[in-house]
């Protein structure tokens, strides 16, 4: 299953990342070929993307349903696809206590080198958190996600194959425009307070 | 800024980089511009089939076969269209092209052997033998670092890394969900091409091995003629900066037709409202700058359409895109009818679904079967892929009835008649019959169907649950084009050839064939004479 899992520490506190990403409607737009979504009631949404899959732009829409809501801590959901037969789910994490099994900034890590680390620790049975330490402080606060999307029936394996790579881009897009944003609405906060 | 070569070929498909062979092959000095970024053009946007009668992989097959039977087919199927001298050298030269890209080129034809002509059953017609393709091509493996991602992807074959050979082997478009898609999968990782882009891939890497130059990203503006010859073409670079590329052999015009020229189409063709399916750069450009220096031009009506549906949303090349349905409308338990609710043609051929809905009602001054739509059943559902549409995969933009007054509701189509027109074609159908239209009653319309049906792999009733989608017709080349001889040359409107101008490929009027067709014919055609108008340019003095 075409899975991805970031993971950045940000300089901003958890309040802050948690007062900014509890809204979808602030950070939906990053989402990479995001087109609209639409608030059922505040555990549903429709989400419709586009996603460019090699020579192909497809608009896809899903049905996301919230799973677990626990402030400052972590938001889980579910994926249902709406016009393809694809699922899955993920969630947004706050706290490197709360880092996910497997963690690792791919912002941080080339592509060559993530693919040598996965393959040796896969092999090997230890998880590739162990090649990276995120850590809280005053300062930094880890944030992470994951997202894994898995398309079904006689073509599953090719459409998989097709965006896997979709989603690693995908990952890093909203991830970098998630901190800048997060560091931008600090900073406004920031000077809205000040004396 | 000036720049001398022997000749010079505009437009880097299939027809242009085999010209370009043939000139690299003979020592020239040869330059491809194309305006895309990309090379394989209409080619590497095609399944990449090649019709070739007589080929020289029949006889080791056991395939009996002979020019002068490929000759009488096409002459007694073209409605008088074509001309003796193009057919005699497209017959006779094809296989001789053919072997020698595959054994001198590194182009690995094979043939696909179970594939009938289109009329098989019209005298000269073979029931297999007569159609080839290549192997896959692994961009990775074949092409510098630098070519890798120049190699045309086609849209519609996207998600099937397969080429034809093992999609013959593996049962056919009826059967996909036996195919080896992990495999398919692996290959999608690794980039590997199948049917035209493969083809278009093995022709890029002989090019780029014998020194071929490609100008990528370089529009022909016009041709610069001097004393009445066309001695080169102006190109203008992505940045605008225009170039003269001078040929002291010929220039070879390879650009395609018009299909993706909307205006153009509304001009020229009988039936306009055709969907541009090959290289979005095919615009018609080549054309005018023929015509512009008194090129002859032959309106052979309209375009090489093809049945397609579009999946709401789906785009490529950044506009909708309109996904082939050539074998769709052939499975058993679907039938194809118009706004009336009723059926209109044999759907298990598909150039008859086509002629059908292009056509022009003079009574009723309309197009009647223009809005078609492919019905089937629960059963066909379950079983076939509509495109990447997986068995049992019902999407929510796709019309579904639970009875045909339930569809033709949501249809807008009259309820009645196309209750009528199930029941009527299920009255026969239990018996493997359609006596109306004839459906599964030729080699080709049978191959296309589902072989484990039988009597007849195109037809069963339609029960139950019923499903629908529209249909458009697609345009995957164009049958008007300019004037040829045998040589390749482009003739002038006032007679005789221009001199120094040779023209391969869908630029070129479907002179060949007239109104017959069969599938890779324009595959063929391209290579054919790419390489004939260059052999003919370098050896003129």
């Amino acid at each position: 299953m075409p899975e991805v899992v970031y993971s950045k520490s940000v300089p901003a506190s958890r309040e802050r990342i948690w007062e900014y990403v509890k809204d979808m409607d602030n950070w939906a737009p990053f989402i990479m070929g995001y087109q609209s979504h639409e608030q059922k009631d505040d555990r549903h949404s429709i989400w419709t993307v586009k996603g460019e899959m090699g020579v192909l732009a497809r608009t896809v829409v899903f049905d996301v349903k919230i799973t677990e809501w626990l402030p400052l801590q972590r938001v889980s959901f579910s994926l249902e696809g709406v016009t393809e037969k694809c699922d899955g789910g993920g969630s947004f994490l706050i706290g490197a206590k709360e880092q996910p099994i497997g963690a690792v900034s791919r912002s941080r890590r080339g592509g060559r080198f993530r693919a040598l680390l996965r393959r040796w620790f896969r092999r090997s049975g230890r998880e590739e958190a162990s090649a990276e330490t995120l850590v809280d402080s005053a300062d930094e606060t880890a944030f992470s996600f994951t997202l894994s999307l898995h398309a079904g029936g006689m073509t599953g394996p090719v459409v998989n194959a097709m965006i896997e790579p979709l989603m690693g881009k995908a990952a890093d897009d909203l991830a970098e425009k998630l901190t800048a944003e997060i560091l931008r609405s600090d900073g406004d906060a920031g000077e809205r307070t000040a004396p | 800024m000036t720049s001398q070569y022997d000749v010079v070929i505009v437009g880097a498909g299939g027809g242009g980089m085999s010209g370009a062979l043939a000139a690299a092959s003979k020592g020239a000095d040869v330059v491809v511009v194309d305006a895309a970024d990309k090379v394989g053009g209409t080619f590497a946007y095609s399944a990449g089939l090649v019709w070739v009668a007589n080929n020289h992989f029949m006889a080791d097959a056991g395939f009996e076969d002979s020019a002068a039977e490929a000759i009488e087919h096409i002459s007694s199927l073209s409605g008088g269209r074509h001309d003796d001298a193009l057919l005699s050298t497209f017959v006779h030269r094809s296989p001789e092209v053919i072997r020698w890209l595959t054994e001198e080129m590194d182009v690995p034809f094979e043939l696909l052997g179970t594939y009938p002509d289109y009329y098989s059953d019209h005298v000269g017609g073979r029931a297999g033998g007569r159609h080839l393709s290549t192997a896959m091509f692994a961009p990775q493996d074949s092409l510098p670092a630098e070519w890798q991602d120049r190699l045309t992807a086609s849209p519609h074959f996207a998600g099937v890394p397969a080429s034809w050979k093992e999609i013959q082997e593996w049962g056919g478009l009826a059967s996909m969900p036996s195919w080896d898609w992990n495999e398919m999968a692996r290959r999608m990782v690794a980039d590997c091409r199948g049917m035209g882009s493969a083809t278009a891939g093995f022709l890029l890497a002989a090019c780029l091995k014998r020194g071929v130059e490609f100008r990528l990203q370089s529009s022909a503006q016009r041709f610069i003629v001097e004393d009445g010859r066309v001695v080169g073409v102006v190109v203008a670079a992505a940045d605008g900066t225009a170039t003269e590329l001078r040929a002291t052999r010929g220039v070879l015009l390879a650009t395609g037709g018009f299909d993706s020229n909307d205006e153009m189409k509304a001009a020229i063709d009988p039936y306009a409202r055709t969907h541009g399916i090959g290289s979005p750069n095919v615009d018609g450009s080549g054309l005018v700058m023929a015509l512009e220096i008194g090129a002859a031009f032959n309106a052979l009506g309209g375009q090489l359409t093809t049945p397609t549906f579009a999946i709401p949303g789906e785009e490529a090349d950044g506009r909708q895109l309109y996904r082939s349905a050539v074998r769709e409308p052939a499975f058993p338990g679907g039938i194809v009818v118009d706004r009336s609710g009723k059926r209109f043609c044999d759907e298990s051929f598909y150039r008859s679904l086509c002629h059908e809905m292009e056509s022009f009602d003079v009574r009723s001054q309309s197009y009647p079967h223009e809005d078609a739509w492919l019905v089937f059943d629960q059963q066909w559902k379950d079983s076939y892929s509509l495109g990447p549409i997986n068995p049992g995969e019902v999407p929510p933009w796709m019309s579904r009835g639970a009875t045909p007054a339930e569809l033709a509701l949501d249809l807008g189509v009259a309820g009645d008649a196309l209750n009528r027109t199930i029941s009527d074609y299920n009255t026969h159908a239990l018996k493997g019959e359609d006596p109306e239209f004839g459906r599964g009653s030729t080699a080709y319309g049978r191959n296309s169907g589902d072989r484990t049906m039988t009597p007849n792999p195109c037809v069963r009733p339609l029960e139950g649950q019923l499903y629908a989608v529209k249909l458009h017709l697609g345009s995957s080349g164009s049958n008007s084009g300019l004037v040829f001889d045998d040589h390749g040359r482009v003739q002038h409107v006032r007679g005789g050839a221009i001199n120094g101008l040779y023209v391969t490929g869908n630029a070129a009027a479907n002179l060949v064939e007239g109104l017959w067709y069969n599938s890779g014919l324009s595959n063929a055609k391209a290579l054919t004479f790419g390489y004939v108008a260059v052999e003919h340019m370098l050896a003129e003095r």
